[in-house]
């Protein structure tokens, strides 16, 4: 609340005048469109259409405790835990579904099948472009990604 | 190991991730110093310590795992860490670059310093992504089985049949996931307001669960339930489970339904009552309402049958094809009729008679084992028609497993407890087969999975209606050719099965296509009075997808008009519209309304709600002699309903001492739930009737003292703590079965050691002092209240009555036979108390009396005839009277009789042309007919007075609660005055020359008021004879009799003098006498005093009726309570000294 410092003012009418009018423009909407527990983001996979309604895109969601990710991610609440209390956090309180590619752009999941993860996101097609440039390892279980989610697909 | 690690783990000084020595896990383990890096797994928090993991358990066990595969894999030394510059490079390679999370260092608690620590938080980090991969799969795992789901093919064609149709009937088989994806489906199409309906309760709760599950809402209310007494419904509540009870009554308070912009209607199938209610209300609503969708969900069943139904608003089909695995059909049928034979005479002693021969199960158990082998999972599913045929051959398969040990053997019915019924999911251990001996419970409402082979034994019992002689029917019957299939296709669910059919294919072949609609089975009683009160004018043209037999619909009518129910134009009265508010049979209902005139309806409240649930008492409650020990001391001689009460009433004591209800229940071999059922549903009761005005709202005001007060307060935290607790708790998940024998007692224990749920949320509902109320409400110790209560159940029973057979008296206890109106040679259950003490229904020898001379006929003589009410009527192996009270016999006849009949002298009268009463003692007659007629009507037009001002809105006048205990009062002296008379059931023969068909002797009309009811005007009956003397009692229609002609001429030698005032007749003339009755000082002056509680203690402004006082061979003398004395005396002349005493005070 740091609007109790800005209180003590002289001029007391223009303040109430200025606090009153937000108010007013918040009345005709919804309270639930300002609940942040409802997830408004689409999520789409470009890779096998997994469709799911995310709470937040970006690197540090507020729900989170002590992470963050290292480039924008599509992240939910754990639907698979109680939730903590309203503006709480919670140990593990959060699933990232996907990211962008890092090249392409294109939203891809976290599944192997769709997406690898090396320095950043890749979307297969692009991974497979990118990985002449990498380290053996990093070649060796892109392609070992690769056949397994063929065999999967199968 | 420790020491060496230390100096492996080394430069503890260095700051930053530079380049220290390394770990290596040969040497070293991060297990050996859990107790000081846990505290690197805490991130900074108002509250001290909150940790990075869900489950540090979980952890910890990761990082041993950890450490072992690095050491199996040969990368012992833990690679130095790099800095974030390093990490977003491709060369050189590191496994941490695969790593998509950070560690937030700024909200960490402490800072990692050292290389061990370093690593750890490492450490931490590799398992979160593990952990982030994981639940990721979880929920991708989710959406692919919803994929591949059978439905899912046809999603899209249900939207475009829903674009274009108002109604889509979707018609898949069970497996095809069509309960849980329609509704989600509809929330997708942008669908807000969902309700589906279900027929059982709990396919709602599970349906709910399963769905929100898929919505990842777990935890939210998108999806919720409502079914009786609970519901989870909420404002963001867009996809509701209700049952199909629940929706037609918010219809009936609704008309439209407005909240709802899409209805499923599941498991249309099922045919039964309300499902066929629901289609009907349904087809009119859509008229009402343009934009609503209407979804029709069944089974592959009759398909056409809904469709052709809903052709002219043009429904749209969607057939979705069942996923089943191959199913091997093999006929067996039972070998050849003499054999059988053969076999039964040898074992019949143990078998009595019908009981079904178990061989041929065992045998293609025996067949299994020999061409199955046991390596190879799955399980068997045995159909078979009732409780008693499962025991025999769960007994036959168990002493089958003796030998073939790999089986485990369960029952599954109905009647089990939850938990009971709950351990046929769990798994067998290898190489052991499940047995399930079922009913038709696991044909469609319960999924039992695993199992590869059906035993199907053709059978079903199914519940009938009579509507003759109003009563029901368990019969076996072949099942009809769908439930055979449904039940092959319980083989094929989890893989390929076999299903063997113990009957012929030409058995087969002469099956009924479908099982016959419950319509056609029960009462329709409570169904049309709906109809009725939601506005419909004449049910006759509902629109039934198949009508019931036009003939029962009149009947029904018929008695809804008896009832009252329904006016003389079939239009809804108060009683009717006030009956079609309870949600209970039309019986209990009435006998709550009936009990409102009176002031106080707790205890009926109580009766009520124990008549509407299902007998809380278990089969072990009568085969277990622990158990019947156990309860003797609380049974009553009332009858069993008067046991239950009793017994719930203890219950509610343990409630009160705060002690353990469950272990009492189980030892008492009665299933709890029921109990807890009663006290819900009796708090139902309470709020409608006080919702209706019908009973003053509770003065639960008896406010808790402060100290109470903070106990409660106390109490309440702790449960509200453990009701959470429990709410995100896991369910129950299936377990491994325990071999048999012995693992029962175990489990139980298992059982008693989790929170008792039901019982937090009975303590939460109820505070002591409720608890104290609602075991006051259970109290039936005090004999008025007890006579008074079996009057009120009588009210509701009639004209379900029984009558004891004349030859009771010289027969044992299975041949005490009862006759009905309608159906003669009825018996007592075997269970019941009544059964077990017939006597209690018999006349003692003692209770015979003398007749007087005249009086010719043999029947017995006495006061003490009673007769049974009951509640329904039940034919199994043999036609059963089910909760019976006894009440006497001509009291609570011309009480509640529809047609009453007497002759001039009252001295003979026929209750409903079946029943005649002969009363040879002068004065008898008339005493009892004439109170009754007024007893009968003042309690009739309290209750209309009541109805009638609900209806207008007003309060109830103050002045009633005094009328109506008097009422109560003068009812109970009713109740117990001694009249001795002989009763009998008339035969064809009696009937014919009945009456006397002939027009009121002059004298009659010449009658310028009426003697029985002085506001009933009076009309020739052109039917019977005589004349209407009341809404039900007609005065001198029956021919006289041989000794009624006798016993007139007798008297009329003698005078007669009124027993309350001098006026006196020279000539025995009973037309006299009910002229003088009215006018009589002495009755007037009597009359309508309230009067002081008790009977006992009444001594003044008592009416004569004293006990045996209107009996002339009384030679009980007769004890004044106000002198003190004994005193022989004649009626007339107690009435006289009871004055002077008065007087003399």
């Amino acid at each position: 609340m740091e609007a109790d410092e800005n209180l003590v003012l002289d001029n007391e009418a223009a303040e109430i005048e200025r606090m009153k009018l937000p108010q007013e423009e918040k009345k005709p909407t919804d309270p639930e469109e300002e609940d942040e527990r409802i997830a408004r983001i689409d999520f789409l996979c470009s890779g096998c259409e997994m469709h799911e309604m995310v709470h937040y895109f970006g690197r540090k969601p507020p729900f989170s405790l002590a992470i963050k990710y290292p480039e924008d991610n599509y992240v939910m609440r754990d639907p698979f835990q109680p939730p903590p209390p309203r503006w709480h956090t919670k140990a593990e309180y959060y699933i990232s579904l996907g990211a962008k590619c890092s090249i392409c752009a294109k939203t891809v999941c976290k599944d192997p099948g769709c997406s690898f993860y090396y320095t950043a996101t890749f979307c297969m097609p692009c991974g497979q472009e990118k990985l002449k440039n990498w380290p053996v390892e990093a070649q060796a279980r892109l392609r070992k990604q690769l056949a397994a989610s063929k065999e999967d697909k199968k | 190991m420790s020491r060496k690690s230390k100096t492996g783990a080394g430069d503890e000084g260095g700051k930053g991730y530079g380049r220290r020595s390394q770990l290596n896990l040969v040497d070293f383990s991060f297990l050996d110093r859990k107790a000081e890096l846990s505290g690197l797994l805490q991130a900074k928090s108002r509250q001290v310590g909150r940790s990075l993991v869900e489950n540090e358990c979980d952890f910890w066990k990761f990082v041993g795992k950890y450490e072992a595969m690095m050491r199996s894999t040969g990368q012992p030394v833990l690679p130095p860490l790099l800095c974030e510059e390093e990490l977003v490079t491709p060369q050189p390679y590191h496994r941490s670059k695969h790593l998509a999370l950070r560690l937030d260092g700024d909200e960490m608690f402490q800072e990692a310093h050292t290389e061990v620590q370093a690593q750890f938080r490492h450490l931490l980090l590799v398992y979160l992504n593990f952990r982030q991969a994981e639940k990721f799969q979880r929920i991708r795992k989710l959406r692919q089985a919803q994929r591949n789901l059978p439905i899912a093919r046809f999603r899209q064609d249900l939207r475009e049949a829903l674009d274009t149709s108002r109604v889509v009937i979707v018609a898949g088989d069970t497996g095809c996931g069509k309960s849980t994806q329609v509704p989600q489906y509809l929330y997708d199409f942008g669908f807000r307001s969902i309700a589906c309906t279900q027929p059982r309760r709990l396919a709602c709760v599970s349906l709910c669960k399963r769905v929100a599950h898929e919505l990842l809402d777990d935890y939210g209310s998108r999806v919720a339930f409502q079914i009786r007494f609970e519901r989870s419904r909420t404002q963001s509540t867009n996809i509701l489970f209700i049952t199909e009870g629940l929706l037609l009554r918010q219809l009936a308070v609704a008309a439209n339904l407005d909240q709802y912009d899409a209805l499923i209607l599941d498991e249309i199938h099922e045919r039964n009552l309300f499902g066929d209610f629901l289609l009907g209300v349904t087809k009119c609503l859509l008229r009402a309402r343009p934009q609503l969708k209407l979804i029709l969900m069944s089974a592959t069943i009759n398909v056409e049958l809904f469709h052709g139904y809903f052709r002219e608003e043009g429904a749209r089909l969607v057939q979705v094809p069942g996923r089943l695995f191959p199913i091997k059909l093999r006929y067996l049928p039972p070998p050849a009729l003499e054999l059988k034979a053969g076999q039964a005479t040898a074992s019949s002693k143990r078998s009595q008679g019908a009981r079904i021969d178990p061989a041929p199960f065992v045998q293609v158990l025996s067949l299994i084992d020999q061409q199955y082998p046991t390596s190879e999972r799955g399980d068997v599913l045995i159909f078979v028609s009732g409780v008693n045929e499962i025991e025999s051959v769960v007994e036959a398969v168990q002493e089958y497993a003796t030998q073939q040990t790999h089986w485990l053997v369960l029952p599954l019915h109905s009647g089990q407890a939850i938990a009971e019924q709950g351990k046929v999911f769990d798994y067998a251990p290898e190489g052991w087969r499940k047995c399930i001996v079922s009913t038709n419970i696991a044909e469609t409402s319960l999924t039992v999975d695993g199992v590869r082979f059906v035993v199907d034994s053709g059978k079903v019992k199914e519940m009938s209606y009579d509507a003759t002689c109003k009563g029901q029917r368990l019969k076996e019957f072949w099942v009809s050719k769908s439930s055979a299939e449904q039940r092959k296709g319980r083989a094929g669910r989890t893989g390929p099965g076999v299903c063997f059919r113990l009957y012929t294919a030409d058995q087969f072949n002469a099956f009924e296509a479908y099982p016959t609609p419950e319509i056609y089975r029960v009462p329709l009683d409570t169904m049309l009075l709906q109809m009725v009160s939601m506005g419909l004018p004449d049910v006759r043209v509902f629109p039934f997808i198949e009508a019931p037999e036009t003939e029962r619909i009149e009947q029904t009518i018929l008695a809804l008009k008896q009832h009252c129910a329904l006016s003389v134009e079939e239009k809804i009265t108060p009683l009717g519209s006030s009956l079609a508010n309870l949600p209970v049979e039309l019986s209990i209902g009435k006998m709550l309304l009936m009990g409102c005139v009176f002031p106080e309806v707790e205890q009926l409240l109580t009766l009520a709600a124990m008549l509407s649930v299902q007998n809380p008492l278990t089969n072990r409650a009568h085969t277990d002699q622990r158990c019947v020990r156990e309860r003797q001391s609380l049974e009553s001689d009332q009858g069993d309903l008067f046991t239950l009460v009793s017994l719930y009433r203890e219950w509610l004591q343990l409630k009160m001492r705060r002690e353990s209800t469950r272990q009492w229940c189980r030892r008492l071999g009665i299933e709890e739930q029921r109990f807890y059922e009663v006290t819900k549903l009796r708090q139902q009761f309470q709020r409608i009737l006080e919702s209706c005005g019908m009973v003053v709202a509770s003065s639960s005001g008896s406010q808790l003292t402060g100290a109470e007060r903070a106990t409660r307060h106390g109490e309440l935290r702790q449960l509200k703590a453990l009701k959470r607790r429990q709410r995100f708790e896991q369910p129950r998940q299936r377990k491994l079965l325990k071999q048999q024998h012995g693992a029962q007692e175990e489990e139980e224990q298992d059982e008693e050691q989790g929170d008792d749920m039901r019982d937090v949320d009975f303590r939460l509902r109820y505070d002591h002092r409720q608890l104290a109320l609602l075991e006051r409400s259970a109290r039936l110790d005090r004999h008025r209240d007890v006579v008074l209560l079996k009057l009120l159940l009588g009210s509701g029973f009639y004209p379900q009555l029984a009558v004891g057979d004349e030859f009771n008296y010289c027969k044992g206890g299975g041949q005490q036979f009862f006759h009905t109106r309608l159906k003669p040679f009825l018996l007592q259950h075997p269970n019941s108390h009544f059964a077990k003490h017939y006597e209690l229904l018999k006349l003692a020898d003692s209770d015979l009396l003398p007749k007087p001379d005249f009086y010719t006929p043999k029947h017995p003589f006495s006061e003490r005839h009673q007769l049974l009410c009951y509640q329904s009527l039940l034919e199994t192996a043999k036609p059963y009277l089910i909760n019976c009270i006894r009440l006497p016999a001509a009291q609570t006849l011309l009480l509640f009789s529809f047609s009453i009949d007497t002759n001039a002298g009252i001295t003979q009268i026929v209750c409903d042309g079946w029943l005649g009463l002969d009363l040879p003692v002068p004065g008898s007659g008339m005493e009892l007919l004439s109170r009754a007629i007024e007893l009968r009507r003042r309690w009739s037009s309290l209750l209309y007075a009541k109805l009638e001002d609900l209806n207008n809105k007003q309060e109830s006048s103050s002045g009633v609660s005094d009328v109506s205990s008097t009422l109560w009062h003068e009812l109970l002296d009713f109740m117990a005055l001694d009249v001795a008379y002989a009763i009998r059931r008339l035969l064809p023969a009696d009937i014919k020359r009945l009456y006397s068909r002939q027009e009121p002797s002059a004298k009659l009309m010449d009658l310028k008021e009426n003697p029985f009811a002085v506001d009933y005007s009076m009309t020739a009956n052109e039917e019977k004879g005589g004349l209407n003397v009341s809404e039900h009692v007609v005065y001198n229609c029956l021919a006289e009799q041989q000794w009624t002609m006798a016993m007139d001429a007798a008297l009329r030698t003698e005078s007669w003098h009124c027993s309350r005032c001098d006026f006196e007749l020279d000539e025995f003339d009973v037309l006299q006498q009910l002229v003088h009755r009215p006018q009589c000082p002495g009755r007037k002056a009597q009359g309508r005093k309230p009067k002081p509680d008790s009977l006992v203690t009444t001594t003044d402004a008592h009416p004569p009726a004293t006990p045996r006082s209107s009996n002339p061979n009384s030679s009980g003398g007769y004890y004044c309570d106000t002198c003190k004395r004994k005193l022989q005396l004649t009626k007339i002349d107690i009435l006289r000294h009871q004055q002077q005493c008065r007087d003399k005070k």
